[in-house]
């Protein structure tokens, strides 16, 4: 094929978009609201996914000692926390230094403990566990209690409860969400191509009768379900980026403190904008130009 | 010396759509190389089967079609359309492609050829203007008459200079007084030295141009006769 053949192939394949312009703005729509739904639902679990490691993050068990233990007996009880699946970290606080960070939470209070030093210290030595995953943290609490020494295990367990149900109600609704969205644009989308063909076909016929090729008929729709791709992925993309970006500042300028903190483990746009712009192109401009394939396939053999 | 090969060669020709109906029983039609020749005959009786046949659009289920000296029936699937690249066709309906203009449907014909731009730009043009379509060239098919539309159509099937014009019912569609502008316009592409077969119904029209005259009747040759102009069988 000559360069000009196909350069008059792509720019057929464009003007055909404009000249079909109501069924390519279809297209455009079905394609741009099954991208920015599938969009939505990533950007809403990586942020709960964040919120959740930032969670784990802040959330620590504090393992208190009974009074009177050896150096050794402290030491064996440590190895053993250690021991313990989904311990992570381990942080030994002495009598000593409980005393002082109690003293310190007290603030200016923190004379009231003045006096208790030494033999009178009633803090007992502690571990501070911080954990992999939040959600076992009842496991975990459970078998730190079972080991030599320990007296109480200190775990915000309700906290842990609820943010591993929100976790798992959202992978299972995100999950539910993306197979219906799936089932329903697999569903518009081969409507949308079955009417393309309806349109088309007479036009496909008559090629033939001219003695076009089946690669020269081909081209033009190729082009254009891959242009309608591109343009798919670039609007979804636009709008997710203006959208997400105006609830993150909607979530900023919020003063309540709660909002506040979430706000902490927000993941700004620019660290998933490379993956999801990505992901946009590349399923837009495959899904394109699949349906271009397919709304031809059948009808340039006459 | 051997005899010269017929331009449109169709030997002991049927089509049978299924075992009780065929379309065309032992059909023997010879075509020279420069000749008109009307097809007529009642619907149904087989005239658009023989179009399909020259066409590719349907094989022979016996017998040889033979076009400027290509066996048709044998073409493969990837020889088809170069074969098809050699008939200039006309139909009842037009078969523009809706949204290209007039200038874009007759380029067409060349653009499939890989012709380059610069003949392109050059042909059309020539073409539109000996079609009297000129004024028309940026307009939309539905945007002009039926007469233009085939007028077009015939622009679109001469414009790669192929051996064969073949109309099928070509004033069907069309005024009775531009219908007869179009034969005249086929006489004048077959007084430079295109073979032309146009299928018709209409005996009226027919007998006014005369020439040569097949008559199919239930998928046979009825009759192959030469009318003078005016109606008298010679």
């Amino acid at each position: 094929m000559k360069a000009s053949s196909l350069r008059y192939l792509l720019k057929e394949g464009l003007r055909n978009m404009w000249r079909n312009r109501v069924m390519s703005f279809t297209s455009i729509g079905v394609l741009t609201t099954c991208l920015l739904i599938v969009g939505a639902a990533f950007l809403l679990t990586v942020n709960v996914n964040s919120m959740v490691k930032y969670v784990e993050g802040q959330s620590e068990m504090c393992v208190y000692m009974k009074e009177g233990l050896s150096e050794e007996e402290l030491s064996q009880a440590e190895a053993a926390i250690k021991a313990v699946p989904n311990v992570k970290e381990v942080t030994f606080i002495s009598k000593e230094e409980g005393l002082e960070n109690t003293k310190e939470s007290f603030g200016d209070e923190g004379y009231l403990l003045e006096g208790y030093e030494g033999e009178d210290n009633p803090i007992p030595d502690s571990f501070v566990v911080k954990v992999d995953e939040i959600e076992k943290t009842r496991d975990t609490q459970s078998a730190l209690q079972q080991i030599e020494g320990v007296d109480i295990v200190n775990a915000s367990g309700e906290v842990a409860d609820t943010l591993s149900y929100v976790q798992n109600t959202v992978i299972t609704l995100g999950t539910i969400i993306i197979i219906a969205l799936a089932i329903i644009s697999l569903v518009i989308i081969s409507n949308t191509i079955r009417a393309t063909i309806f349109t088309r076909r007479k036009e496909i016929n008559i090629m033939k009768f001219v003695g076009a090729t089946n690669s020269f008929i081909r081209v033009p729709f190729i082009v254009e379900g891959f242009a309608l791709g591109l343009l798919s992925a670039l609007f979804s993309f636009l709008i997710i980026w203006g959208g997400y970006s105006y609830l993150v500042g909607a979530f900023s300028t919020d003063v309540s403190y709660w909002l506040q903190s979430a706000f902490d483990s927000v993941v700004p746009f620019r660290q998933v904008a490379l993956p999801l712009g990505g992901f946009f192109l590349g399923t837009g401009v495959i899904l394109g130009v699949m349906g271009s394939l397919i709304s031809i396939r059948n009808h340039v053999k006459v | 010396m051997g005899e010269l090969q017929a331009m449109i060669e169709l030997s002991h020709v049927s089509l049978k759509y299924d075992r009780q109906t065929s379309a065309l029983e032992d059909v023997n039609l010879s075509v020279d190389e420069g000749e008109f020749v009307f097809i007529v005959g009642p619907s149904g009786a087989g005239k658009s089967s023989i179009i399909k046949l020259l066409l590719r659009e349907k094989v022979a289920s016996s017998g040889i079609v033979m076009v400027d000296g290509v066996n048709v029936g044998r073409l493969k699937q990837r020889q088809i359309p170069q074969y098809r690249r050699k008939l200039g066709v006309v139909f009842q309906d037009f078969r523009l492609i809706p949204n290209m203009t007039v200038y874009e449907n007759v380029a067409f014909s060349l653009r499939v050829t890989d012709t380059s731009n610069k003949v392109i730009r050059n042909r059309v043009p020539y073409i539109l203007n000996l079609m009297g379509l000129e004024k028309k060239a940026k307009r939309f098919p539905h945007e002009i008459s039926g007469g233009e539309q085939q007028r077009v159509a015939l622009a679109r099937a001469l414009v790669n200079d192929p051996p064969i014009i073949i109309a099928d019912e070509p004033t069907g569609n069309i005024d009775p007084e531009l219908s007869y502008e179009i034969v005249e316009l086929l006489e004048g592409i077959n007084a430079c030295g295109t073979t032309v077969l146009m299928v018709t119904h209409e005996h009226e029209m027919v007998h006014h141009f005369g020439g040569r005259i097949v008559t199919i009747e239930q998928g046979t040759i009825a009759r192959d006769e030469v009318i003078e102009k005016g109606g008298a069988r010679q």
